[in-house]
């Protein structure tokens, strides 16, 4: 998702001797700079059809999570509506949470506070 | 009902009522709904910035629709050994490697048959005949509890299997 543009980043300045070569290099656009830097967590919220038994098995199964661990993310998505269940790199967040709508769990993004 | 392991891997399941197998083979005209309420459920919102919605939308439906596509024809192709088992009932198998996509596929239909009744939390708890007389949520309320039952069948009756890489 993360897109590459070309961009100047090295201008002639205007001390500059005349000719002086104008250089350009691929970098990230500042923007998509920020955004790939920045952690993002992987949200799943609480929907009152979906079996419990499902949702640790999709995270069992998404994450590699343990049983244990995978319960106790459903429980806190079933008692308090929603959970953070993972945080890191953009692009693996998006991966992780196409992986959990494709099983209909209610999954969102959003930057991390943290 | 319950479901028997056989030695090729497939689990079958055995003595479906009539109103089970009526379920299956209905699942994919409530998931594959236009109703936008199914729609907003099946396809929810992943950004709070409509931009960035807006893009992964165009992106991702696209691919999460194929996918429902490729689970059709896996259940499909099960439901097509549908077999007498008994009197009045019903077997059919879950072909080897198959159980993602009904797992996946029981899921969203009881999310598609909850939106497209209105349900409300609250009826999950409840029992069929106490929705105020209307036949047509009372039913969906049961087929909604049969294919939950059919999902715990498969989570937790028989050889165990992810659901990963559905």
């Amino acid at each position: 998702m993360t897109r590459m543009s070309p961009v100047a980043t090295s201008r002639t300045p205007v001390w500059a001797p005349a000719g002086a070569a104008t250089k350009t290099v691929e970098k990230p656009a500042a923007d998509t700079e920020t955004r790939t830097q920045k952690p993002w967590n992987v949200v799943v919220h609480d929907d009152p059809v979906t079996l419990m038994s499902y949702v640790t098995r999709v995270f069992m199964d998404v994450f590699r999570y343990s049983q244990a661990k995978a319960h106790r993310l459903m429980m806190e998505v079933h008692t308090t509506g929603r959970s953070v269940v993972w945080t890191g790199a953009r692009e693996q967040a998006e991966t992780y949470v196409t992986r959990l709508q494709a099983f209909h769990l209610l999954a969102t993004l959003e930057p991390s506070e943290g | 009902m319950y479901v028997v392991l056989h030695q090729d891997g497939s689990r079958w399941l055995r003595q479906a009522t009539p109103l089970c197998v009526d379920t299956v083979q209905r699942m994919f005209e409530w998931i594959e709904s236009s109703d936008p309420r199914v729609q907003k459920r099946l396809y929810p919102d992943t950004f709070r910035d409509p931009a960035e919605e807006a893009a992964w939308r165009k992106l991702m439906q696209t691919e999460l629709e194929h996918l429902v596509l490729s689970r059709r024809e896996i259940i499909q192709r099960d439901l097509a050994k549908l077999r007498r088992d008994g009197p009045g009932l019903y077997r059919f198998p879950i072909g080897k490697g198959h159980d993602k996509a009904w797992l996946s596929a029981l899921n969203a239909a009881r999310l598609a048959l909850f939106a497209l009744h209105d349900l409300r939390p609250e009826h999950m708890e409840a029992e069929p005949e106490d929705l105020d007389g209307d036949d047509e949520r009372q039913l969906a309320l049961v087929r909604i509890h049969i294919m939950g039952f059919l999902q715990e069948l498969l989570l937790h009756g028989g050889a165990g299997e992810g659901v990963g890489d559905a």
